[in-house]
Formats: structure tokens, sequence, C-alpha cells
């Protein structure tokens, strides 16, 4: 289409209900789009992080007292679980100091929009890897650790010392974040519960991205003189879901148009764009069936499983059984219990032509409240318990007898124990509320057909509830 | 109003996204089952059902790192207990939610709770003098019969998923008939 000329009229997008963009408060919009945004975040995160590598490393071994164990385990998971994703989704990606370093060595600049050739040999990412298989793989390794890393402070530091090592690694062979986009395993399970969050970063008007193409074109996409080409391989124009779009702020730097908003939006709107595919479904069951191992091994009596988790039984077998039970639980018996779900679903609603993996891919996606809801639920089953610990180590973070701030001997104390179920069960009572409305949705736009739809929903609704029974008997029973 | 992929938006889309994006009678549904459950805890937590004589019950806990044995205790509601804490590997505590009680003991010693079980419902204790890596996880339960907040809780949940199921029954998305 010619510049200057008026578009063809077609149904153009106003903003969708419920929307309100953010970016219509002058001082949002001027603080979003300055360059240092991104960086004034990341500074202050990327200093806990490196006291995090430090305190992990050479502070004492003793788990509870010290920085690294109690922030990382406890502060920043409680936060992120209960609060960045929730309520801002990918948030947190837009501060975290693990491929900040790496990519000031790309960029070869802090803050400023660079024009300057990027230290990288600036390789494509495989093609057979462009998924989150990755992701999933790697949630289930340090899942399968979770016994030893979270309460070993050297494992902690190691960790996270190996993410930064890799993802420097990975700035200097590809472009863009590869490490955040494809490796990174808290990427992954961020990205799927984005999706339930009230904020998104979307065009105001695609036609007007439609336009503005050509060699001048496309400044989200390729970079300009103000900012960078979109880190996360999207093409923000075209975006549709949270999944993939970590609020780095390039974009809205880039647009000459002024056509990025920052929107509030409904809960959840993202589970019903049909984007639906295999691997995130098998990262939906991965986090689902780890809440509740990671319920029963954690915050559960049974001295066998925490021992087995810990390398702790003597015997090596054991750690490899509590790693099969895992990754079975996530890879097996989840997808299975679905699977049989989806074929009754299937079979009752009279839908035998719709192919029963369709309808797996599809419902995997309901479960993604219930696996919110069950993963808040066990945060604040051990925070509330364990957040006292934070005190002593603010004050003396390597645990070598410092007394920063008086406040190295507070005491250990449960905070608002009786106050967990109060908490716990409203919160999966909404996570599976929002399963079955959700499955409900997935259900119409997989079979269309109101009667068929009505019936199949009866055994999906039905497994929700049985996993939903299965969490509240972990915390309550 | 947004295209989706591969669709035209028209009467029946915009049917679809408005249902789909939160009517008010969502938020004030989803209230309903916040409040409902929390009165269910509630109301579980405070009932006095005394289906047994009380009786006297007295417990010897061996704790070692990280677990206690036996890892979960069950009385009935008004019995009054009595816990035996034996550390056999470090000095380790007990500290019991709901109760605020707190004990400690060395190897080979004998530290002692008592306290009457007047409140329904599962009560973790928890290690309370660092003994190993996985101190914050060394927990046991005691279980307070009948555990009415977990079946209120199971109740709501149950109920939750009939209603859920119900309000999604109340209007197709793609209009009745289809």
């Amino acid at each position: 289409m010619a510049a200057g000329t008026e578009p063809t009229p077609r149904m153009v997008p106003a903003a969708a209900g419920g929307r309100f963009d953010l970016l219509r408060l002058p001082l949002a919009k001027r603080v979003a789009t300055h360059r240092a945004f991104q960086f004034a975040l990341t500074l202050p995160a990327l200093f806990v992080f490196t006291l995090v590598i430090l305190t992990g490393l050479f502070g004492t071994a003793v788990g509870n007292a010290n920085f690294s164990t109690i922030f990382v385990w406890v502060v920043w998971w409680a936060l992120l679980i209960v609060v960045f994703i929730p309520v801002g989704g990918r948030a947190w990606c837009t501060m975290c100091p693990i491929p900040s370093v790496g990519e000031w060595v790309q960029r070869r600049a802090v803050v400023a929009a660079s024009s300057a050739r990027p230290f990288s040999l600036g390789r494509n990412w495989p093609k057979p890897f462009r998924n989150i298989w990755m992701q999933n793989v790697s949630f289930l390794a340090v899942a399968g650790f979770s016994g030893v890393i979270l309460t070993r402070p050297l494992w902690t530091g190691a960790l996270l010392l190996g993410f930064v090592v890799l993802a420097l690694a990975l700035f200097l062979i590809y472009r863009r974040r590869a490490f955040c986009r494809f490796v990174c395993p808290v990427s992954g399970f961020i990205g799927l519960y984005s999706g339930v969050a009230p904020v998104e970063l979307r065009s105001k008007d695609p036609d007007v991205c439609l336009r503005h193409c050509g060699p001048r074109g496309k400044e989200c996409l390729k970079g300009s003189s103000r900012g960078y080409g979109c880190p996360w391989y999207e093409y923000p124009g075209a975006l549709d879901r949270n999944a993939y779009c970590g609020l780095c702020t390039e974009c809205l730097k880039n647009c000459p148009l002024d056509n990025i908003a920052v929107n509030l939006r409904p809960f959840g709107a993202d589970l019903l764009v049909p984007k639906r595919s295999l691997d995130e479904a098998f990262k939906a069951f991965i986090m689902l069936a780890t809440a509740g191992i990671y319920s029963a091994t954690m915050l559960g009596p049974w001295g066998w499983l925490k021992a087995w988790a810990n390398l702790g039984s003597g015997n090596p077998l054991h750690f490899i059984g509590f790693v099969a039970l895992v990754v079975g639980s996530s890879l097996v018996l989840a997808p299975s219990l679905l699977w049989a779900a989806c074929w009754a679903a299937r079979t009752m609603g009279g839908a035998r032509h719709v192919p029963v993996g369709r309808l797996f891919t599809s419902f995997a996606y309901a479960t993604i409240p219930l696996g919110l809801a069950a993963w808040i639920a066990f945060t604040i089953g051990f925070v509330f318990t364990n957040m006292s610990y934070a005190l002593p180590v603010v004050s003396d973070p390597f645990g070598w007898g410092w007394n920063l701030f008086g406040t190295r001997d507070s005491s250990w104390t449960p905070y608002l124990p009786w106050l967990v179920p109060y908490v716990q069960v409203p919160v999966l009572a909404v996570g599976l509320a929002l399963s079955i409305v959700f499955g409900h949705r997935i259900a119409v736009e997989s079979l269309g057909n109101a009667r068929r739809v009505r019936w199949s929903l009866l055994p999906i609704a039905s497994l929700l509830a049985a996993m939903a029974l299965t969490l509240l008997w972990l915390y309550l029973g | 109003m947004r295209d989706l992929p591969g669709h035209d938006a028209g009467p029946v889309e915009k049917n679809r996204l408005r249902l789909a994006l939160w009517p008010h009678q969502g938020w004030l549904a989803l209230a309903g089952v916040v409040l409902l459950a929390v009165l269910a805890v509630g109301l579980g937590s405070r009932l006095s059902l005394f289906t047994t004589e009380p009786t006297s019950r007295s417990f010897t806990v061996t704790a070692r790192q990280f677990a206690y044995s036996p890892g979960r205790l069950s009385v009935n509601q008004g019995d009054r207990v009595a816990i035996r804490l034996f550390p056999i590997d470090v000095t380790h505590g007990l500290h019991l939610d709901g109760y605020g009680l707190d004990t400690s003991s060395v190897v080979g010693g004998l530290s002692r709770l008592e306290f009457v079980a007047d409140k329904p419902g599962v009560f973790r204790f928890h290690c309370s003098v660092t003994c190993g890596p996985l101190h914050p996880f060394m927990i046991g339960e005691i279980v307070v019969e009948p555990n009415t907040p977990f079946g209120g809780a199971a109740v709501v949940l149950l109920l939750v998923t009939v209603g859920a199921v119900g309000w999604s029954f109340r209007g197709n998305a793609y209009g009745r008939g289809n």
C-alpha cells in the first residue's frame, strides 16, 4: 500500500473489552520509554544476585543461615510466584540479572542503543530447538535435584553462576536472548503462567504495523537508533500472547508511530488465544505434577521422601527413584490422566471424529490456572514458616558473625501459621473454578456443538477436581 | 475488536470475546468462591465435635535428620496429648503450629510437651533448632480428628466444581442450538 493512502476498511480492533493502556498516563509513558528504564530495574537485582552467588560460594554451609538459599528460595521465589507472575506476567524477566551481563557484552553497551556490530557470532538458534522442550528438560533437571539445590548454599550459588556463564556463552554464539527464550528453566513456566496475568504488551492497531513495512519499517523487529530489535525473537506487531514477550520495552522505544500499548486487561485472556503446542502442554503437566511432588516432599511428614530427594539415604538408587518420581509424574502420570479424560470427553460428547491428540493439547491449557494456584498454595505453605530466616541473613549474609543491621540474633518464628489454610484453600478453589471455566471455553472452541460441549466437560472437570482435592489433602488432610 | 488469527470478527466472535473476558458476574462469583472457602476453613477450625470421649494420649517422637518418627500423629478432639521428643543424632526441636508450643532436646535427652487438642484439623510441627541442610523442611503432623477444616474445604471444592460447570452451561458462547 502506498504511503499516505487510507487503509482498506476492515474490522480494526479498537481496545478489546476491558483493556486500559497504561501508557496513556504521561509519567508511565515517560518512564517506560526511557532508555535507562530496564537498567534501573536490573541494577538492584544484579547487586542482590551478586551477593547471592558470593554468599552461596563462600558463606556458611548452613542453609537457613546463608543469604543465598533464603533470599532465592524463600524471598525471591515467593515474590515471583505470588506477585510477579499473577500480577505482572513476565515482569521478572524485565529485571532478571542472569542475562544482563551477557546482553551488555553482546551489545557492547549497557544503557545506550549502540549501533556497533554485536559482539557475537550471531548464529541463528537451531530450528529443532525453537520451542520450549529444552526449558522443560532444564526445569525437570533442577526439580530432580531440588532437595540439594534448595538446601545447600554452595549448590545454589554454583547453579546461578552456571546460568550466568551459560547465558553469556549463548549471547556470544547466538543472536539476541537465546538463553531466556529457549533454555532458562524459569522462563519456561513464567511464560506459560504469564497468560493469566492482567498485563499485556500489544500493538494498538495491527493495520498500522502492516502498513509500516519495507526497508525502513519494522523497527521493533530490526532495531533502530532508538533501541534494539526484539531480543525475544518476537514481532511485537503481531503479539497476541504474553508467553514470549519479556517486557523489555525495546519495541516501545523503537516504534516511530507510537503504536505499542501496555494494557491492563482481564485475567487469563491469553488462555483463549488458539495457539497451542505440545511443548507448552507438557510444561503445564510438569508444573502441576511438580507442585504436588514438592508439596509432599517439602511440606509433608514423609521422612523417606525427603531422604531420597536429599541424597541422604545412603543408597543412590533412592535418589534415582526420586528423580523417576518427578519425571514420571510429570511426563507420564499427569499426561496419561488427561489423555484418558480427553478420550472420555470425546466419547461422552459424541465427537469421535475429533482427534484425541488435539483435545489433549488443548485441554492441557485448562490446567494452567489450577497449576498456578497449586504453586501459590505450596509457596504460601513454606514461606510463612521460613520468612523469619530473612532477618538474620540480611545482617549476616555469609554467616560469618557480622551484624550489619542489628538483626543477626533474630530467632526463627513461623509467621501467622493459622493464616496459611485461609489462603491456600481459597487459592485452590479459585484456580479450580477458573480451570473449569476455561476448560469449557476450550471445549466450545474444539467441539462447537452445545450438547457435545456439555457432556465432554464432565470428565475434564472431574479430573481437575480430583487434582485439586489431592492437593488439598496434601495441605489440610 | 481485535481479530483472532484465522477468523473474521463478527457478532458471534464479539459475543465469544465478551463472554470470555470477565463479565461482572464472574468477579462476583469468584468473590463468592473465596468467601465460601474462607468460611469453610474458619467454621471447620472452630467446630467442637467430641465424637469420642476425650482421653489421654502419649507419644514418643524420635527425631533424626530430617524426619520425625512417627511423622504423623492422630488424636481425637479434646484429648490430652503428651509428646516426648527424643533426638537420636543431633539436637532437635519441636515447634507445634496452632498451639504455639516449643521444646528442644539434646541427643539422648527427652523433653516433653503437653496440651489439650481442642482445635480440629492438621497441625504441623517443625524442628526449631538448626540441625542440617533440610532443617526448614523437617516436619511432622498432628491430625486432630474429626478433621473438619479438610472436610469443609473438600465440600467447597466439590461445590465449586458443580458451580463452575453450571456457570459454564448457563450460556453457550456460540449461541443456543449451534
